[in-house]
């Protein structure tokens, strides 16, 4: 094995005989002899130290595994010392890769961000926000991962050295990795080497492209199946490079998998934890039925059109709203409010029914006020305004205050039947779900294609009985299947 | 003198219809020969501006890759899609054989820098009331205001090459040739006029491989506006935030009133060439998500409100107010400490009234603990508790004390939309 590794150096370039002596040198013995020796470029045999003791090398441009090594705050560049620490990405025990941004700094209206240069886990911060941090003193601490991978110092100034008129051209033909302006780590240099590959054979599917150990490894397979199977050998196929995939406007935030996380909970979350908590103390009763919807639809798409020659959207809800508002004059229990100890009863006057908004900050219910004196065209307009302000994070407490009844359109999102949850003051609440298309039974006992959504409604029982709440619901239902009658006992 | 006014209206036709959502290829030529009189080297020389479409960028790759001196002139008015389209150039960019110019300007809007705090350094309530958009950048520096009257210029370059007082010197030489102006360049990288008025500010962003420096270019700004919107109405704000130096600013148009967007953008751009020697003017649309993958994504980072508020430092606020409870004048006293934009921490003080309140403040501040600090949230919080029905005089009270925080009073009439 030595006579080999001997004769391949024998018939390899001068320089790289230097180079491998040196590294193989050091894989034996790191005593000075050999290093002083071989630095003096003398022959093979005269360079052997007749240490036989092994000695784990220490190199300072190839950490080891497991060791801590201080990160470096490099130069900024304009003959800046010092710069304030803005914002940490990274925290104690946070595994980090190579070019995995570290921190923000600031310095003179200049925004720098830190990228690392290891692979590996962050120990130690050494400053805290707001800190003034010294070029050329340690910022963090990271302990090496297995194999690690520290930035070429070579491949950066390689990039440095390019002028700007010309492009860069791969120096052709030289056998020697180390002079080849394709980017790779020791390591995998090391690997390409003793597999006999150039590197820039090698196409890289790391940062820049740079070749790493899988690419490597690929490279190897192709090149085998290659003389295997006896085709014509093929260029190694181009990697995929990164995709940036546009993301659909609707998707969710993908959660963080494998890993648990623990926050408080703030915002209007933590507000909706305390109203359905004082929520659960009021007994729910729930009443459920189904609306053919096939003469609001022929409604709706003429009031749309209507509407919008005076610049009002008009989606269902109005419809929805009015008809309750009108229901409710018969029922005025429905919209009344109880006290806490459920002692007095206040019928309240107006209908300010409420509805549901989904925001990006959570769930809204602004009400549009006094409904049983609105048009119907009023009504859209004050609908289209509240959501407006709702979307904008722009309510005051007049819109979010004084509800008197609630409906929740969840079916424009989507589900049927559905346990909606009364807003504590309230004594009813209504959940609509979505239109869908179903088989029924019409007069003549033929089947045909209708138009059916489902409405749930929760009540407060201390209060209200269940026939009230039937009537109530038939009487909403009648004004939606024939809105002729919703027009009869317009007010 | 009138045949350059005619060429470059001309130019600007040429350019209105050029402006490209397509991909077709369509070259133009304009030739534009400058009058001596205006040029201080003496030397009549003609430009060709070539109005092509963007350079395609490779759908399979989302890299692009500069190669020489370019200029992109956004056609969007927008901040946020202004703002993405830096993001996405500084992320996906290669300039190491090429530079980019970027010449573009916003509906009246406010950019904030980083690291500054939002609250301390503009009237948010104004600014929304009027429509004013608030926008954070992704680079450093101070707040400014911006409208039509502004012109931003953003370099791009390889981290190597960054150089700010460069990029300045190219801007102050083009308007010093051209109309005589007294520019200089201050030790903080701002422009001045007559060594007083402050014209341009700066701010820069380095990364790895690729940095960028914008700046600002006021010509016709409404300085009225300007002085209204950056003052902040919040006392007793105390933060470690980066804080903006105010200084006197002066519109250009006030100097020379040839002094436009038009002719200012060929000022810069004919300066800009000369020095690199190529002429290649693109309008881009930074609004297509197909020749900018993943910039609809961006723009919606720049909007959101934990990127805008939510990012401010951690600061303290005091409020405090006199009001009638139960008949007793007493004084209520606010001391809140925000952080990420949500109410870390409130502490309230009543004075001169019975032990009664005592209770219902405390579940007040407790309510209040983990709230967003944003009148919609507060004011959410609040009704949750029926403070408004139970005890409407603290209610009234706390309002008072928030001077008109809790109430902006803002109708919308229209969308927040982008004009071309």
């Amino acid at each position: 094995m030595a006579t080999l590794a001997r004769t391949l150096l024998f018939f390899t370039k001068p320089r790289v005989r230097l180079h491998n002596l040196l590294y193989q040198k050091q894989r034996r013995c790191g005593c000075l002899l050999g290093r002083h020796l071989s630095l003096k470029k003398q022959s093979i045999a005269s360079a052997r130290c007749f240490c036989s003791v092994s000695i784990r090398t220490f190199h300072t441009s190839q950490p080891a595994a497991g060791q801590m090594v201080p990160f470096l705050l490099s130069d900024i560049g304009e003959g800046i010392r010092e710069v304030n620490v803005k914002e940490w990405f990274v925290e104690v025990g946070d595994k980090v890769a190579q070019f995995d941004s570290i921190c923000e700094v600031q310095s003179d209206k200049a925004s720098v961000t830190i990228t690392s240069r290891y692979d590996g886990i962050v120990q130690k911060l050494y400053y805290n926000v707001d800190d003034i941090a010294l070029v050329g003193k340690p910022l963090v601490d990271i302990e090496l991962a297995e194999g690690a991978k520290a930035s070429m110092e070579e491949g950066q100034i390689d990039q440095a050295d390019v002028p700007l008129s010309t492009t860069p051209e791969l120096t052709s033909a030289e056998s020697h990795n180390a002079r080849e302006k394709t980017l790779a780590t020791p390591a995998v240099r090391r690997i390409a080497q003793e597999n006999n590959i150039r590197l820039s054979d090698v196409p890289g599917t790391g940062r820049e492209g740079r070749v790493l150990k899988e690419d490597i490894v690929s490279y190897l397979e192709g090149r085998a199946e290659a003389v295997q199977s006896a085709p014509p050998p093929e260029a190694a196929p181009v990697p995929p490079k990164p995709i940036v995939v546009a993301a659909p406007v609707s998707r969710p935030t993908p959660v963080v998998t494998g890993k648990d996380r623990t926050e408080p909970i703030r915002g209007i979350r933590k507000t909706m934890v305390k109203t359905m908590t004082q929520a659960q103390t009021i007994p729910h009763f729930g009443y459920c039925d189904e609306v053919n919807m096939d003469a609001v639809i022929e409604l709706r798409t003429v009031m749309k059109t209507l509407a919008a020659e005076r610049g009002v959207k008009f989606s269902y809800m109005p419809i929805f709203l009015k008809a309750a508002s009108l229901a409710l004059l018969q029922f005025p229990i429905l919209n009344s409010s109880v006290d806490e100890k459920c002692e007095n009863i206040t019928y309240k006057a107006s209908h300010n029914i409420g509805f549901a908004m989904d925001t990006k900050d959570g769930l809204l219910v602004p009400n549009v006020k006094n409904v049983q004196s609105l048009s119907m065209l009023e009504v859209a307009s004050e609908l289209s305004r509240l959501m407006q302000l709702g979307s904008a994070g722009k309510l005051g407490t007049h819109d979010l205050s004084g509800g008197t009844f609630t409906l929740s359109n969840i079916g424009t999102i989507g589900g049927t039947y559905t346990k909606p949850v009364l807003l504590p003051t309230e004594v009813v609440i209504g959940a609509l779900g979505k239109i869908q298309v179903l088989p029924r039974f019409d007069s003549n006992d033929n089947v045909y294609k209708a138009h059916v959504m489902n409405i749930s409604w929760s009540a407060d029982h201390r209060i209200i009985e269940g026939a009230t709440m039937a009537k109530f619901s038939n009487l909403w239902k009648s004004y939606l299947e024939n809105p002729t009658s919703l027009i009869l006992d317009m007010k | 003198m009138w045949f350059n006014q005619v060429a470059s209206c001309f130019s600007a036709l040429c350019a209105n219809a050029f402006k490209l959502t397509t991909m077709s290829k369509v070259v133009g030529v304009v030739k534009t020969i400058c009058d001596p009189k205006h040029n201080s080297r003496n030397i009549v020389f003609q430009q060709q501006y070539y109005f092509s479409t963007m350079p395609t960028v490779k759908k399979d790759t989302a890299t692009f890759t500069q190669t020489g001196h370019g200029v992109y002139i956004l056609t969007t008015k927008n901040i946020y899609y202004n703002l993405a389209l830096e993001d996405w150039l500084y992320k996906n960019g290669n300039f190491d054989n090429g530079e980019l110019l970027l010449l573009w300007r916003n509906q009246p809007c406010i950019v904030i820098g980083r690291h500054q705090n939002v609250w301390a350094e503009c009237n948010i309530l104004d600014a929304l009331r009027q429509g004013v958009d608030i926008a954070r950048r992704r680079s450093g520096g101070g707040t400014v205001y911006h409208d039509l009257g502004n012109l931003n210029c953003t370099f791009f370059t390889s981290r190597k090459r960054y150089n700010r007082k460069h990029n300045l010197e190219v801007i102050a030489q083009a308007l010093r040739d051209k109309w005589k102006l007294n520019l200089s360049v201050s030790k903080r990288d701002d422009m001045l006029l007559d060594d007083n008025f402050k014209i341009s500010g700066t701010a820069a962003k380095l990364g790895q491989n690729t940095a960028y420096h914008h700046c600002t270019l006021l010509f016709d700004v409404h300085v009225d506006q300007l002085c209204t919107l950056l003052h902040s109405p919040m006392k007793g704000l105390e933060s470690r935030a980066t804080e903006s130096t105010r200084s006197f600013v002066k519109n250009l148009c006030e100097v020379n009133n040839t002094i436009n967007y038009t002719s200012l953008v060929d000022c810069v751009i004919s300066e800009y060439f000369l020095a690199h020697h190529k002429h290649e003017v693109t309008y881009v649309d930074p609004t297509l998500e197909e020749q900018f993958p993943g910039i609809g994504k961006l723009q919606d980072d720049l909007r959101c409100w934990d990127w805008i508020y939510g990012h401010s430092p951690a600061f303290s606020l005091r409020y405090s107010a006199n009001g009638s409870l139960g008949g007793i004048t007493s004084h209520l006293m606010m001391h809140i400490t925000v952080e990420k934009g949500h109410i870390e921490n409130i502490d309230m003080e009543l004075a001169g009234c019975d032990d009664s309140y005592k209770e219902l403040l405390a579940e007040v501040c407790e309510t209040l603990i983990g709230c967003r600090f944003w009148p919609m949230h507060i004011t959410i919080a609040l009704i949750s508790m029926q403070l408004h029905l139970n005890s409407p005089e603290l209610w009234a009270l706390i309002n008072k004390c928030f001077s008109g925080f809790l109430e902006p009073n803002c109708h919308i009439e229209q969308n927040i939309k982008e004009t071309m």
